[in-house]
């Protein structure tokens, strides 16, 4: 059992039904506590409910049962507005599909996260701290293009440099390579490792991929709604 | 603050071709709502000039048709503020005796370096000179076309007692309203008295004000100065009418500027609307990354207000290029104009105003839609 302070978000007796013309459950009593600074996976088939579990862990979702608790605060009775704050200072995100503004520059979307802090307000400061993230994600040379005309793998490091700005505790990342191809995904998971590795953030990655999963330091399987498998993966080095 | 409006610059100039569409949208509605605004007000100014602006705009009289006291008087009128012109007048009416037809006239007797003021005689004057001498009278030119008088030729004046005068044409005028140039013979003031009695005296003080439109009003507050003896007439009471149909006509250009403003209004409002569904996705994403509701709304309410000031700026432009257009080029066939411009700044300042209002106004329904936008909605569907 780790340590109270070490554990960024945690999810008691979790479970969520999507209500419509017809009530799908989705999860079902999940528990799970996720250690600062751990790189871990989420894993199953589709349909299996890793997404869902990814967003309450994320606050964009509410559960229909049980309590949903970053950096030891409940997050159940938080207004909109609070819990945009929530995010805004603790997590950093990066989807499939990207989700860059195609209004801003490679700069200028890196640098989001502090503008909403800041209110647009952006120091130098700032802006030098967009630029080395930029940098360490690769992208120094598109860093004035507009984020709309790179390419699918510039765009998730793009996302990725975003997800890093504000410093926060947890990356959460949903399928961040499935469009991408092969070597694209690699380099992208190396990036992850390293921030890792070299930063401290802690990483939860939603995945279908078992190689990918593998080198991580934990490995949560979902199957039906249900953790079936929580792995703890020792010594696990960054890919190469 | 400043991050709404950063973005919803950027959402605006990324859906150019949109934008341009919502400002020209806003620019052709503020456009015929100032066109209409100058165009009715120039129609009234020139019609109201046409009608009054060579008249009396109040009138002094007494029962006994006799003012003895024209200084004293003088002085309490001119503590009235609004007052711009007053000088004294001594009218009767009569026929003017042709072998064919009698013509019944109104003979003026006025001051000329006074009356002149109102009337302008010297520039409408088309023959003859100004009647100064004695016996010397100035016809219209309708009459001189009924009667066949001309500037030299005698003319026979009859009172209703009977007692008849001979006066010289000494010029022809054009005040280019037919019942006055039917009806008017100017004199001067000592002929007046010659044919009508009363030296010294006079039958009216006339009365002409800054304000037309307010003229009942001063005609009371005169009242009040000078006291109840005497009778202060103003042309709105003598033209209801012209008034009726002049509020008519303003009614229904307030009516036309309120349904192209209204017109405006869901446009842009249909339009932004569209423009969040668009936006979504970016939306969704800035709420996920911690855009808080408020701040979401915001957007939409500058992209209103930004739209909306183009659009005004630019209706502004058109209405008045569209206005001095119609002057330049609506001539009557003597190559007049149609209408005298008259530009009301305050009613131009006001409709861009509410112009404005309303784009921004419009941006309530995109708001509220960017304010209930869940981010989840978003990331779920893709």
């Amino acid at each position: 059992m780790a340590d109270k302070k070490s554990i960024v978000i945690e999810l008691r007796k979790i479970s969520k039904t999507y209500s419509g013309t017809v009530e799908t459950p989705v999860l079902f009593d999940i528990d799970l506590a996720i250690v600062k600074g751990s790189l871990n996976s989420i894993i199953g088939q589709s349909g299996s409910g890793k997404s869902t579990l990814l967003n309450l862990l994320g606050t964009l979702d509410k559960p229909s049962l049980g309590d949903v608790l970053v950096n030891g605060l409940i997050v159940h009775n938080m207004d909109d507005d609070r819990l945009a704050k929530l995010r805004n200072q603790t997590m950093g995100f990066v989807f499939q599909f990207h989700y860059l503004l195609p209004e801003f520059t490679v700069l200028e979307n890196v640098l989001i996260p502090i503008s909403i802090e800041k209110n647009g307000k952006v120091s130098e400061q700032d802006r030098q701290k967009a630029m080395e993230l930029i940098e360490l994600v690769g992208l120094s040379e598109k860093m004035n293009v507009m984020s709309d005309s790179i390419s699918g793998g510039q765009q998730q490091r793009t996302a990725i440099a975003r997800a890093l700005m504000n410093e926060p505790d947890i990356i959460l990342a949903d399928e961040p390579t499935g469009n991408l191809d092969s070597d694209t995904s690699r380099s992208i998971y190396k990036l992850f490792c390293k921030i890792n590795r070299d930063l401290g953030t802690t990483f939860i990655i939603v995945t279908h991929d078992d190689r990918i999963a593998a080198q991580t330091d934990r490995i949560i399987e979902l199957k039906d709604g249900r953790i079936v498998s929580d792995k703890i993966n020792k010594n696990v080095a960054c890919p190469i | 603050m400043v991050l709404s409006l950063k973005i919803a610059i950027r959402f605006i100039l990324k859906s150019k071709w949109q934008s341009l569409f919502i400002i020209f949208g806003i620019a052709v509605g503020v456009s015929v709502a100032i066109f209409i605004s100058i165009l009715i007000d120039s129609l009234q100014y020139t019609l109201i000039k046409g009608t009054i602006g060579n008249a009396p705009h109040l009138t002094i009289t007494t029962d006994s048709n006799k003012i003895t006291n024209y200084n004293d008087l003088k002085s309490k009128i001119d503590k009235v503020s609004g007052i711009t012109k007053v000088y004294p007048a001594v009218d009767g009416n009569g026929l003017l005796i042709t072998p064919n037809k009698n013509y019944p006239v109104l003979l003026k007797g006025v001051s000329f370096d006074k009356a002149n003021d109102i009337y302008q005689l010297e520039t409408r004057k088309i023959e003859g000179r100004l009647p100064l001498a004695r016996s010397e009278v100035m016809i219209g030119k309708d009459l001189s076309v009924s009667t066949g008088a001309k500037v030299g030729d005698d003319i026979s004046f009859t009172q209703a007692n009977g007692s008849k005068s001979t006066l010289l044409v000494s010029g022809i005028y054009d005040l280019k309203i037919a019942t006055v140039n039917n009806a008017w013979l100017f004199t001067n003031l000592a002929t007046a008295w010659a044919i009508f009695g009363n030296e010294g005296t006079y039958t009216a003080v006339n009365i002409q004000v800054k304000d037309i439109f307010n003229a009942d009003q001063t005609a009371v507050t005169i009242n009040k100065q000078i006291g109840s003896n005497y009778k202060v007439d103003n042309w709105k009471a003598q033209n209801a009418q012209l008034l009726a149909g002049l509020q008519g006509q303003s009614t229904s250009s307030y009516m036309i500027q309120v349904f192209v403003l209204l017109s405006v209004l869901i446009s842009i409002a249909s339009i932004l609307s569209i423009s969040v569904t668009q936006k979504s996705k970016q939306i969704g994403i800035l709420k996920a990354i911690g855009l808080k509701n408020g701040k979401s709304s915001n957007i939409f309410y500058f992209q209103g207000f930004i739209l909306g000031f183009c659009g005004t700026v630019l209706g502004v432009a058109f209405g008045l290029g569209l206005f001095y257009a119609f002057v330049t080029f609506a001539k009557t066939p003597d190559g007049g104009n149609i209408v005298e411009p008259l530009i009301k700044w305050n009613i131009v300042l006001m409709t861009s105003v509410i112009a404005l209002a309303v784009s921004s106004f419009a941006g309530i329904i995109p708001a509220r839609k960017a304010n209930k936008l869940s981010p989840i909605e978003v990331i779920r569907n893709g």
